[in-house]
């Protein structure tokens, strides 16, 4: 068997690609499906005969849709060819109606039995079904199968087209072949051989809950009753009102029949329709039904729910609904017994078109697992489906076969799975359904009507919030505590590295230590009143309102428990858990905050950290503010506004100006000048500004001093600078070519994370092999390694100013000078000493005592744009 | 030693007599603005309202303590927040002390507290509205026809004000007023005798207006001396709405600020202009708090309100309830009491109007009922206050109630409330005894100590018997020797002799006791988490041998200068 997919672009690349598969229906025989969602109705047909003109031995199975599945993608707008190719087994292919002549639909039977005359034999394993929406005896056909041919699988669905709407039923579908085409038919195409093996199943994401009811009334699709009681009033009270505005949630709360527990009936809620305005008199059914059922009400106006196929009386029904972690978990096995079939030749799959519009990302993500297997199908309405044995009409499904006539495999990626993030995205709907009806059971405007809903509801978050493995409320609970509870104090818990805990150590020791862990912090928030949320694996929190625990209380409770869970005995692994508490929390800053916390916390290589959330967010001037600086930046590197100003630098010994230090200043369109106090932080944090920023200013200051030949300035470059390629480069080709390359110092800032000493070592030796000097800045501001800077062959060295400025009153700071000063000494370097924020004469009297070379400040000059 | 925090503003606030009721309410105000904005460290000097020279070693004693003044202008502060009664435009002429210091302290923001000086930036309460509440309740009470008003002195620009917005207020309301109704006091509680010659005069009294709380608390006596029920044959109202005047018994109905109180708006002008903004003299609006020395409702629940449970009606019930607490800025950090009375309360309207409350709910209120009360709601407000408003609650819960099992439980849980009021407030008492037994115990520990050991350094030693937890002792080398009437000079330097640190007791080597003086308040020695400090000159005769700075706690109002006194009085034996 083999199989190829791919997409349709033109006639003639179509012949093109079927004479490079070099399809000869001698080697066996050829199904080639079409799943079309661009072609209209006679178009379609008219590709089909083409195709036949090409293959006239192939069978050819069309259907319309919404979007096509390819090669396990997600396609839309698309047309998809798929060709199988089989050994030894056959196909057999058939388009039969599913109407009378007289427009009656043909009785499931004998739908049945027309089917198995035409394509079934007796060693038929699976058959591709397609239907439209138009024939609502559906599922009592896929039923009746089970009976007629037993052992055949079915895998299909119900065709529709790109025109969708979850409110109305759209009976746009329709099947061909080359024949034709026709929405009041259905198309089927049986694969059979001995050497034949399939295995079918789908994954739905719907969780079955409460108590079962049976239907006791319907028409066609629509439930009249359950236990005797109007059953579309019986559905609103059970989801809320919000159903009337929301008639989408419907999608979230299908019912399933309860004897195939998770398989849903879809259910659609509409107001104020009659059943006449649901169901169009003239067509001969239903005419022919009203006059079997002349005493039903056909006029009143009132709510309705209907499902997409005929509903009978006496079935047994549950409320359900979908979320992530079910559609996950389904996903999950349906993949893992997939993966394990033998023959896995060709894969089917269809999912449902309501499906992708709850969960936006669900398809794509169950997809994802199948992206580079041959997995070609579409999306379609309703699915039929093979659960256990049984053929059976869903929806909301994702259904797959898997088929083959000899071993084989695919390449699968199960990877898909554990990025489940997008998924989890989707459930807010779900949960801000919740936290609505929360907040009106709590304010109970909905309370006389609310039994049945707060049952549901409570069932409901059973399932969402709590974490399946560890019976703990989980992430989403916790949102929903901070939103309606108040809990706005959480301490996020989390053990790092837990890899290499699973490299070192037997999953039986790695569990043991995981349940004390999680059993440690359980049984300590429960003793003193605080909720534990399961985030994810180690990460746990805990939560506490600030209307009951003062933030002193729990920061140092949580301060106990962490000195608990790092008591170790011999029976687990040590753990080193960080606690991060945060304080204001809402759900829109906590992830901000954790992560802010996080990030100190790994910075400062601290296990506990007590933080505001709220500080995290910067207040609305402080925004604006950042926003004018980045303005002004702009402008200035816009319209030539970096200036230079310079500032002398005393000679002691001479008592004459030695050199200049450029500062940078910036201009705004009023003339306002900045200084780099104001706006270096906000260029640095824009990375690409301060590049530009530092380029101005070098260039500018290179060409004010190329010629001079008796001035000398110092430049303050920064690491970053230095690491710059354009910048370093721009200053040894400028170094290269002036005349008094001496003239020029470079000021390395000290204080700043000098991260690579190897390319500043190299930057200075540079500097000095081209003539040029360099200067250490703000030397004892930072923490500085005192060895990394001895083995700098700096020319100058530049007190900080803030230990100059402090040298008068403070004696410590009097004391560094001297270091300093006995330092050169010692060391017996030609090296020469500056003091920068020299502000009085008493200053600079001390400054010579210890035979500083250079003094700058205010007593001598102040900075200014000119020399 | 230089203030590092650079951001740390330090805002001094100076008043008279720190043990009256009004200024311990101003200080708790203005510490409890403060600890929303950590950046901000008060620090008090308490001085002395020195009235003359009847009493000469009083007036000696007097003057000596004022000399704390001069660290106002020798130490580096922020802002002024000045609270002095006799500092008024009357008085201007009389020079004093203050006007002196005043004159010095020109450079700095300040802001006066209950003054009328016409060239500062001063906040008073706008006395009219609340007493105009007040009048106007008593004047529709039938036949309630005479009200008198026991006032204040006649330098205190507020006792004039109230007094003529009285007079003004009672003729609006077509009611009679003679000077006869109407007898001046100090404004302390030694008001008693006035208080009988006011009853003397005018035997058929309905009601009396007193000037401030402390007044009122010495009208107390004499009304019930004379068989007198307060709150039915007399009513009785003040001002301020202290603290004191809800342990009154009966509480007293007093009128306070409505919205902001004078402490917060001080700091709040203050720190405006210390950031260089350009600010006015405001007002706070006052409003009658209605206690039963004076049984008025601030708020009536209706039937409907109660039924409808909404958010907006529980905290109104709450600020009701818990009249004080509206006016404090409760730090974050804390348990927001407000937000847990939201939450139980409502769940137990709603649970009323839906007569139906499961267990596992009542469990869960009585939880957060212990809470709330454990986390000290009754600062808030007054026993009685708060069960009549719960009963006036109940009442009308139960005319409505359907389900006998809910409102079984709902009434339980009221009871649970008005029992924890009750015990909480008593036992607030009882510690409050407790404690000033330990202070005793401790000052006695501390000259016992003392006897045995005359040198200072002993004395350093059991600094820690002194039942302070957080505190500085400065020193200066020699004490300074004060000559009556003339102006004392401070030296430079000052020594940290020792600290008390959390309660642990540290002694300063030699080489780390020299401070500059005017660098004290912004030490970081005590960058412990206190609402503030509070400063008291050490002295001794005419010695002044240095200051005492503690945190702001409950008792240090009324204990801290004696503690001050009982140090100076040993330093001055060691040195003999």
């Amino acid at each position: 068997m083999f199989t190829w997919n791919f997409r349709y672009a033109s006639k003639a690349h179509l012949a093109d690609t079927f004479q490079q598969l070099k399809l000869d229906p001698k080697n066996g025989d050829i199904l080639i499906r079409i799943h079309t969602a661009i072609h209209l109705e006679e178009e379609a047909v008219e590709l089909a005969r083409y195709i036949s003109q090409l293959l006239p031995e192939a069978h050819i199975f069309g259907t319309s849709t919404s979007a096509a599945i390819c090669w396990g993608k997600l396609i839309q707008n698309q047309c998809i060819i798929s060709v199988t190719q089989m050994s030894k087994g056959t196909i057999r292919t058939a388009m039969l109606p599913t109407f009378e002549e007289n427009g009656l639909p043909i009785t499931s039977d004998a739908l049945c039995m027309a089917v198995k005359e035409a394509v079934i034999s007796d060693d038929t394993k699976l058959m591709l079904t397609f239907l439209t929406r138009k024939y609502l005896g559906v599922y009592n056909f896929v039923e009746k199968s089970n009976v007629y041919f037993p052992g055949v699988q079915m895998i299909g669905g119900l065709a529709n087209t790109s025109e969708v709407s979850l409110k109305k039923f759209l009976d746009s579908g329709f099947v061909f072949n080359e024949k034709g085409w026709s929405n009041r038919a259905m198309i089927v195409a049986a694969i059979s051989g001995a050497e034949v093996e399939s295995f079918s199943s789908c994954a739905t994401g719907v969780q079955a809950l409460g108590e079962e009811r049976e239907i006791t009334d319907t028409f066609c699709s629509c439930i009249l009753s359950m236990d005797g009681k109007d059953a579309a009033k019986e559905y609103r009270l059970g989801i809320g009102d919000e159903l009337t505005d929301r008639p989408e949630m419907t999608n979230l709360f299908p019912y399933v029949y309860s004897d195939v527990s998770d398989i849903p009936i879809f259910v659609r809620f509409s107001e104020n329709q009659s059943l006449n305005d649901i169901f169009d008199k003239s067509e001969p059914v239903i005419g022919k039904l009203q006059e079997m059922y002349p005493d039903k009400d056909y006029d009143t106006k009132c709510e309705r729910i209907c499902a997409n196929h005929n509903v009978t009386a006496g079935k047994k029904i549950r409320r359900a609904f979908i979320y992530d972690r079910k559609v996950i978990a389904d996903n999950r096995s349906l993949f893992r017994r997939i993966e394990n079939f033998e023959k896995a030749e060709t894969l089917f799959g269809y999912s449902c078109i309501a499906r992708s519009m709850i969960y936006s990302n669900c398809v794509k993500w169950e997809l994802s697992a199948y992206e580079n297997s041959n997995m070609c199908g579409c999306i379609t309405e309703g699915e039929i489906a093979h659960v256990d044995g049984r053929n059976t009409f869903a929806n909301c499904s994702f259904v797959v076969s898997v088929i083959g006539e000899s071993p084989a495999t695919q390449e699968y990626n199960p990877y898909a799975f554990s990025h489940t993030d997008s998924l989890v995205a989707d459930n807010r709907e779900l949960l801000n359904y919740l936290y609505d009806i929360e907040n009106k059971l709590n304010a109970n405007e909905a309370f006389s009507a609310a039994d049945s809903l707060k049952a549901f509801v409570r069932d409901v978050e059973l399932k969402m919030l709590y974490s399946d493995t560890e019976e703990l409320p989980n992430a989403a609970a916790m949102n929903m505590d901070i939103k309606l509870k108040g809990y706005d104090r959480i301490c996020m818990i989390n053990v790092y590295e837990t890899y290499a805990m699973n490299t070192a150590f037997t999953t039986a020791i790695v569990d043991l230590t995981y349940k004390s862990y999680l059993t440690k912090c359980m049984g300590f928030a429960k003793r003193k009143g605080y909720k534990v949320y399961h985030i994810k694996d180690w990460n746990i929190a805990i939560g506490a309102p600030s209307y009951m625990f003062a933030l002193s209380e729990f920061v140092s409770d949580m301060e106990i428990l962490q000195r608990e869970l790092f008591e170790t005995s011999e029976d687990y692994i040590a753990i080193v858990p960080l606690f991060s508490v945060l304080d204001g929390c809402t759900v829109e800053n906590i992830e901000q905050a954790y992560y802010s916390a996080r990030l100190t916390m790994s910075s400062k290589n601290i296990q506990f950290c007590v933080r505001n959330a709220n500080s995290d967010m910067l207040d609305e001037e402080s925004i604006r503010e950042r926003y004018h600086m980045v303005n002004v930046i702009n402008y200035a590197i816009n319209h030539d506004k970096v200036i230079p100003y310079f500032q002398g630098i005393h000679d002691n010994t001479s008592n004459t100006i030695h050199h200049y230090e450029s500062l940078m200043r910036l201009e705004d369109e009023n003339g306002d000048i900045y200084y780099p106090g104001s706006f270096l932080d906000v260029a640095r944090s824009y990375g690409l500004l301060y590049d530009s920023l530092s380029m101005r200013m070098i260039s500018k200051v290179f060409d004010k001093f190329k010629d001079c030949a008796d001035k000398s300035v110092s430049i303050n470059i920064g690491m970053r600078d230095i690491k710059n390629r354009e910048i370093v480069d721009y200053i040894y080709d400028f170094l290269a070519t002036v005349k008094h390359p001496e003239n020029f110092v470079f000021e390395i800032l000290e204080n700043e994370d000098i991260d690579d000493y190897n390319t500043l070592v190299a930057f200075v030796d540079k500097i000095h092999d081209l003539g040029g000097q360099i200067s250490i800045d703000d030397f004892g501001s930072g923490f500085s390694n005192l060895k990394h800077i001895a083995n700098i062959h700096s020319d100058y060295l530049k007190i900080d100013g803030s230990i100059v400025r402090n040298c008068t009153v403070d004696e410590q700071c009097a004391n560094l000078i001297a270091l300093i000063a006995y330092w050169r000494e010692l060391s017996n370097r030609k090296m020469r000493i500056i003091a920068e924020f020299v502000e009085n004469q008493e200053i600079q009297d001390l400054l010579l005592k210890y035979n500083i070379d250079y003094s700058q400040g205010y007593l001598f000059s102040k900075p200014c744009p000119e020399i | 030693m230089r203030n590092n925090r650079k951001n740390e503003k330090v805002i001094c606030m100076i008043l008279e007599d720190i043990s009256s009721d009004f200024s311990k309410e101003l200080v708790k105000n203005v510490a409890n603005a403060i600890s929303e904005n950590k950046q901000v460290r008060l620090v008090v000097l308490p001085v002395k309202y020195d009235y003359g020279m009847e009493d000469k070693c009083l007036h000696r004693y007097r003057e000596m303590y004022n000399n704390i003044f001069r660290f106002s202008d020798m130490c580096s502060i922020d802002g002024l927040i000045i609270h002095l009664g006799s500092v008024n435009e009357r008085d201007k002429q009389k020079l004093s002390i203050i006007d002196t210091f005043l004159d010095r302290l020109k450079d700095i923001p300040k802001v006066l507290v209950a003054s009328d000086l016409k060239d500062a930036v001063t906040v008073n309460y706008n006395n009219e509205s609340g007493i105009r509440e007040a009048i106007e309740f008593l004047a529709n009470i039938e036949g309630l026809t005479k009200i008198c008003m026991l006032g204040g002195r006649e330098d205190n620009k507020d006792a004039r004000a109230r007094k003529e917005i009285f007079i003004k207020c009672l003729k609006d309301y077509k009611l009679d007023y003679t000077e006869d109704q109407f007898e001046n006091t100090d404004m302390s509680e030694d008001s008693t005798e006035a208080a009988e010659r006011l009853l003397d005069r005018n035997p058929g009294v309905q009601a009396i207006f007193c000037v401030n709380d402390a007044v009122a608390k010495g009208l107390y006596p004499a009304l019930k001396a004379r068989g007198k029920v307060i709150g039915s044959d007399v009513m009785v109202f003040g001002f301020d709405n202290t603290r004191m005047s809800s342990d009154l018994a009966p509480p007293l109905s007093s009128i306070g600020s409505d919205s902001s109180s004078l402490g917060s708006k001080a700091l709040e002008l203050l720190l405006a202009m210390i950031n260089g903004e350009k600010v006015e003299s405001d007002t706070v609006p006052t409003r009658l708090y209605g206690r039963a020395s004076l049984p008025y409702e601030m708020y009536d629940y209706t039937p409907v309100e109660l039924s409808k449970a909404e958010a907006s009606f529980v905290y109104k019930m709450f600020n009701d309830c818990f009249y004080r607490y509206r006016l404090e800025s409760i730090d974050r950090e804390n348990i927001d009491l407000k937000r847990l009375f939201y939450e139980f309360m409502s769940q137990m309207l709603i649970a009323s109007k839906h007569s139906y409350m499961d267990l596992e709910t009542f469990g869960r209120l009585c939880v957060m009922i212990d809470k709330f009360f454990e986390r000290g709601a009754m600062q808030y407000t007054d026993s009685i206050k708060l069960t009549k408003s719960i009963e006036r609650i109940q009442v009308s819960m139960n005319r409505r109630a359907h389900s006998l099992a809910a409102t079984v439980l709902i009434n339980r849980l009221f009871s649970r409330m008005k029992d924890e009021a009750i015990v909480s407030q008593s036992k607030q008492i009882i510690s409050n005894e407790r404690k000033m037994k330990m202070i005793r115990q401790q000052i006695k520990e501390f000259i016992v100590s003392g006897m045995d050991n005359t040198e200072s350094r002993g004395l350093y030693r059991s600094f820690d018997k002194l039942g302070l937890d957080n505190a500085l002792l400065f020193i200066f080398e020699e004490p300074v020797i004060h000559y009556c009437g003339e102006e004392t000079v401070f030296p430079k330097n000052i020594m940290l002799k020792c600290m008390m640190h959390m309660g642990e007791l540290y002694l300063m080597p030699e080489e780390r006791q020299k401070f500059r003086v005017e660098d004290i308040f912004c030490c970081n020695k005590l960058s412990m988490r206190c609402n503030g400090l509070v400063t008291f000159p050490v002295i001794c005769g005419n010695k002044f041998f240095g200051l005492l700075m503690c945190e702001l706690t409950e008792d240090i109002y009324e204990n801290g200068e004696f503690i001050a006194m009982e140090l100076g009085r040993s330093l001055a034996l060691s040195e003999l």
